[in-house]
């Protein structure tokens, strides 16, 4: 049972990479940026082509990184220069990225990495390590790189969202006028986030692709509510710890999204059901994220805090 | 406090989430099979029902326990459900459809799990096998890689003088276009052409239906699960420019095809559940036992749609189909 747990912390903790993402855009940018449907699996496909062209992880992971990075300049760029709706210049690039992701993949849905090394792969220096300490090492292995990266990203994110580029991205999303009067350009800052937000999001994907070793087009489909799911879950079940950082907040939202999936599994409840339990989790999170809607019970959640 | 309460709740979730599905009972002889169904849909249900009717005929019925996992089309959900079937320590996954039995294949490294997996054409491609001669591995299974020429051949049997076959495939389904690529190389013996093209909606399926209709004379529709789910619209598009579908697989028989030389998966489930009994019942490995396919198929024939197309079912095509108003 625990190492079934452990695979519930994993898959959290990867999808939580791209919780973080869609806090960047969603939360923080106020840009309902739907792209990240397309460069998800547009992460996934990279890296499974790069891993099985060249075998180099971090090839794959930085690759990935920069094609998100390219899908979010093109949103932006729809958006800001090409004056397209956000939800529009959204929905336009995770369209075309589809017909891009097969591409890559020359054609093909779907593509097996069982026999390449990836970044879960354990190396065989374990085998050097004292011989009741192997079976955790490999059975913890995954679970402590995906802390390891969830961790430092949350970290530089955190210090970027500092900086005075992080800043000028928050105002953009609470207070566009605010920009305007220091004079810098809001549609530069709005593409940057863009670019950022699909980034991450295709590492997300790659670092997925990787945990379940294979790509597969379909690993893309309604991600956004994934990210979404986890960001509000974090942000609203968890909103008693204010002196959390978002960033960690929507992380553990993540887990609380994938547990919520497994909880509905072992219920036994009909999986055709699991999008409605995936909406309704939603709106309750939603309600109670909301002060006025809030049931009198909870009232005192805020202010105890 | 409320902190604490909260906190508690919290706490309280996630032990939930760490004991969902009591682990499967230890009984004595009696083995577990956990099924990993990706999602729903007549022919993959087939699979299952053909394979656990098949063992209880073997007379293995009471020895074995069924546990039914469906990922909703899901990736990370059968990856999930999956590792859940090794954490509990089944005796054997059955897979059904490709991503499925990816999912069991990474799941069951490192374990000797045993895998069998069905309605995946190809399982070399898929990575889960090294062949399908001999698999090496955990994993072994059944492939629904319809019997292509047979198809050609009957097509080219009740329209000697067609030269162009029109096909759509889903170009999500890593399955649509294996088979398209494979019908593209046997084509030139038959004399025929391939126009084919690739759609991602059934909604697109009309429009292109509607578009290569023109263009050739007669369709083949492939096991693609796009494909076979909307089966009428092919056939509409069809009978509107006055040409037949031909299909791989009979469960769409009644949505107007005109003919199928092919498979049936309730029989490709009871094939499977010849693996299945030889891993669990007699403990041979998975790694000896060959990638089966289907070893027959059933021609049946409408012969309404033949008449209003004006075509002519020879006596020796008579002979052995199954002839349907």
């Amino acid at each position: 049972m625990l190492s079934f747990g452990i695979e519930v912390l994993n898959q959290g903790l990867a999808y939580g990479v791209l919780a973080i993402a869609v806090t960047l855009t969603y939360k923080i940018l106020d840009f309902p940026d739907l792209s990240v449907d397309g460069s998800f699996p547009l992460g996934s496909v990279i890296a499974a082509v790069v891993l099985l062209k060249w075998g180099s992880i971090p090839l794959a992971l930085l690759l990935a990184f920069i094609g998100g990075l390219g899908a979010g300049l093109l949103t932006g760029f729809l958006h800001v220069k090409l004056k397209i709706s956000n939800l529009l210049s959204g929905i336009l690039v995770m369209t075309g990225l589809y017909s891009i992701n097969l591409m890559i993949a020359d054609n093909r849905s779907n593509l097996p990495i069982f026999n390449v090394k990836t970044m879960f792969t354990v190396g065989a220096w374990v085998e050097k390590l004292p011989l009741d300490l192997q079976p955790w090492v490999t059975k913890f292995y995954s679970t402590l790189i995906l802390l390891i990266v969830i961790v430092l990203l949350k970290l530089v994110m955190d210090w970027f969202l500092e900086t005075k580029l992080g800043f000028l991205l928050r105002i953009t999303g609470d207070n566009p006028q605010l920009v305007i009067a220091l004079g810098e350009d809001i549609g530069k800052t709005k593409i940057l986030g863009l670019m950022l937000s699909n980034g991450i999001a295709a590492f997300s994907g790659a670092i997925a692709m990787q945990m379940f070793r294979f790509y597969d087009i379909s690993l893309g489909s309604g991600i956004v509510v994934v990210g979404l799911a986890s960001v509000v879950l974090g942000t609203s079940v968890l909103s008693f710890m204010k002196s959390w950082k978002i960033t960690t907040l929507v992380v553990l939202g993540s887990i609380l999204y994938r547990l919520s999936i497994s909880v509905a599994l072992a219920l036994k409840l009909p999986p055709s059901n699991l999008k409605l339990i995936t909406a309704i989790i939603f709106i309750l999170a939603l309600v109670l994220n909301n002060k006025e809607l809030r049931p009198k019970f909870l009232k005192g959640w805020d202010k105890h805090a | 406090m409320k902190k604490i309460i909260t906190l508690a709740l919290v706490l309280l979730m996630l032990m939930v989430g760490c004991t969902t599905a009591e682990p499967v009972e230890e009984k004595e002889d009696v083995k577990v099979i956990g099924v990993l169904l990706l999602v729903t849909h007549p022919a993959l249900d087939a699979t299952l029902e053909g394979m656990v009717s098949e063992l209880e005929a073997m007379g293995h019925s009471g020895k074995f326990e069924i546990v039914i996992e469906n990922a909703n089309g899901d990736a990370p959900t059968a990856d999930l459900i999956a590792k859940q079937f090794v954490s509990d320590k089944v005796d054997l996954i059955y897979a059904i459809a490709t991503t499925a039995a990816q999912a069991a294949f990474n799941a069951t490294q490192g374990t000797d799990i045993p895998v069998v997996f069905n309605a995946v054409t190809d399982a070399v491609a898929a990575g889960i096998v090294s062949s399908n001669d001999a698999p090496g591995g955990n994993v072994t299974g059944v492939s629904d890689a319809a019997p292509l020429d047979l198809q050609l051949q009957l097509i080219k049997e009740l329209m000697p003088e067609a030269k162009k076959i029109g096909m759509l495939y889903n170009l999500g389904e890593v399955n649509g276009l294996i088979q398209v690529e494979q019908v593209q190389a046997l084509a030139p013996q038959f004399g025929l052409e391939v126009v084919a093209t690739g759609v991602t909606t059934a909604a697109e399926m009309a429009s292109a239906a509607q578009q290569i209709a023109g263009e050739v004379d007669a369709f083949y529709n492939i096991t693609d699960n796009l494909v076979v789910s909307n089966t009428a619209i092919v056939t509409d598009k069809a009978a509107q420019a006055g040409i037949p579908v031909f299909a791989a697989e009979d469960g769409a028989m009644d949505q107007g095809l005109l003919a199928v030389d092919g498979l049936s998966y309730l029989k490709l489930g009871n094939q499977a559940a010849a693996l299945v009994a030889k891993i669990l019942f007699e403990g041979v490995s998975p790694k000896d036992l060959k990638v089966s396919t289907a070893t027959e198929t059933s021609l049946v024939i409408n012969q309404t749609i033949a008449n209003t197309l004006n075509i002519t079912i020879s006596d020796a095509l008579k002979a052995r189909a199954t002839l349907i108003d």
